[in-house]
């Protein structure tokens, strides 16, 4: 059972992620089976990030998801 | 009383159903009538701690991806503490429902019109006034164009138009009175045309860009009037918004209209997101955002401005602002914070 609330986990973890090369975000989600889970957003592939973040993190899943950058999006000329 | 009261009839009813179809499923596929008692027996058992927990709002029993019985646990957010992952020799599976509302506000939702604008309405185009929400729109310095998010007033009774810093402030650079258009001047062939003016801008949350700070809104309000603006979106949209914004949460059904995309659908798959969001060459940090995902692309350039709603209800959730390359991975402020941040409130149903 998790010790922290998962917005807890997640606040106390974003700064160190969004360090890591290739890493864009992170978000809470839920997996397919509709668990909690952190997500980190990343515009590399997710398995060069693998090694650098845990699996789960008291008991949460982390799901590395390709996403690419985001940008702002209004059309410019 | 009485919402609570037909809060739990219509959950008893909805959790009959589900009990009903299950049995149906479970015969179909060969499982004992024992195993779906002895499930329901475990999930009553324990439905009144579950229930005591807080951020759940149901339980049920159901089958999970494998097939298995489990028990579903349905909580308002993700994260609910306390949950256990066996209930005597049964899997739990929290399932991100949100609250489950007694009646929908107001009346029956809008019919929407068909994704991807099919109609002939172009939001591109020069609008007649008052002109609809969710079409193009920018201010006269720029060539560019992003979409209205929706009408405002605040408590003196002005009326605004919604939309991003970086569509009407032009990422801080902007004048406060600086005319704002419709259409945008990306959408003129970058000619300023006088009577195309619709507002002033009136107000913008300034984006930090410097490093170690972060953003939470990308928002601007224009001066406008009632009878430059209307507060429906294009027929072939969900119609006018809610005036009250309600609380996001993961799976919820959200659409938006935008002035690339038009009407477009997707989920909620990410809440209290922290994004790093490009802005040209500049990068700008924004936290506590929601992510929007759909498999087809939830958000084109230009749809910047565009307010998220819930599905079918027109629920103001968010107000979008940014993107990933393929657009199916959206990223929208709370509504809450930008009405906040300008004293005002949605001028809507």
């Amino acid at each position: 059972m998790s010790s922290r609330p998962i917005e807890q986990v997640l606040k106390d973890m974003t700064g160190q992620w969004m360090t890591i090369p290739g890493v864009v975000g992170t978000a809470i989600g839920a997996t397919a089976n509709g668990e909690p889970c952190i997500k980190i957003y990343t515009a590399s592939q997710p398995e060069k990030l693998r090694n650098k973040v845990p699996r789960t993190v008291d008991d949460y899943p982390v799901i590395i998801e390709h996403t690419g950058t985001f940008r702002a999006f209004t059309n410019e000329q | 009383m009485a919402k609570r009261s037909l809060f739990w009839i219509l959950l008893a009813v909805a959790l009959v159903c589900v009990v009903t179809l299950l049995s149906g499923s479970l015969r179909a596929q060969g499982k004992s009538a024992n195993a779906l008692q002895h499930a329901k027996e475990v999930q009553q058992k324990h439905t009144a701690r579950l229930m005591a927990i807080n951020g759940v709002v149901g339980t049920a029993v159901g089958l999970n991806q494998d097939n298995r019985l489990v028990v579903k646990v349905y909580t308002a957010a993700a994260g609910a503490p306390g949950i256990a992952k066996k209930l005597d020799d049964l899997p739990t599976q929290v399932v991100v429902t949100g609250r489950f509302n007694a009646l929908a506000k107001g009346g029956k939702p809008g019919k929407p019109g068909k994704p991807g604008g099919k109609t002939n309405f172009d939001p591109t185009a020069r609008q007649p006034r008052p002109v609809p929400i969710g079409v193009s729109t920018g201010n006269a310095g720029e060539c560019s164009a992003g979409t209205i998010a929706c009408r405002l007033v605040d408590a003196a009774g002005s009326v605004y138009a919604l939309s991003n810093n970086h569509v009407y402030a032009l990422e801080n650079a902007a004048l406060l009175g600086s005319e704002i258009l419709q259409p945008g001047r990306y959408d003129t062939a970058c000619v300023y045309h006088a009577d195309d003016v619709i507002g002033t801008l009136a107000a913008y949350s300034t984006i930090d860009f410097a490093n170690g700070t972060t953003n939470t809104i990308d928002a601007a309000i224009a001066l406008t009037t009632t009878d430059d603006l209307d507060n429906n979106t294009p027929p072939n949209g969900y119609g006018t918004p809610k005036s009250s914004p309600v609380n996001v949460y993961v799976n919820q059904k959200v659409q938006k209209y935008g002035r690339t995309s038009s009407l477009t659908k997707g989920s909620v798959t990410g809440i209290n997101a922290t994004i790093d969001i490009a802005y040209g060459s500049r990068t700008a940090r924004f936290v506590n955002q929601i992510i929007v995902e759909s498999r087809k692309p939830f958000i084109k350039t230009g749809d910047s401005g565009s307010l998220l709603v819930t599905d079918p209800d027109k629920e103001p959730v968010g107000l979008l602002f940014a993107g990933n390359g393929s657009g199916k991975f959206a990223v929208a402020n709370h509504i809450d914070d930008v009405l906040t941040a300008f004293n005002v409130t949605i001028d809507g149903q």
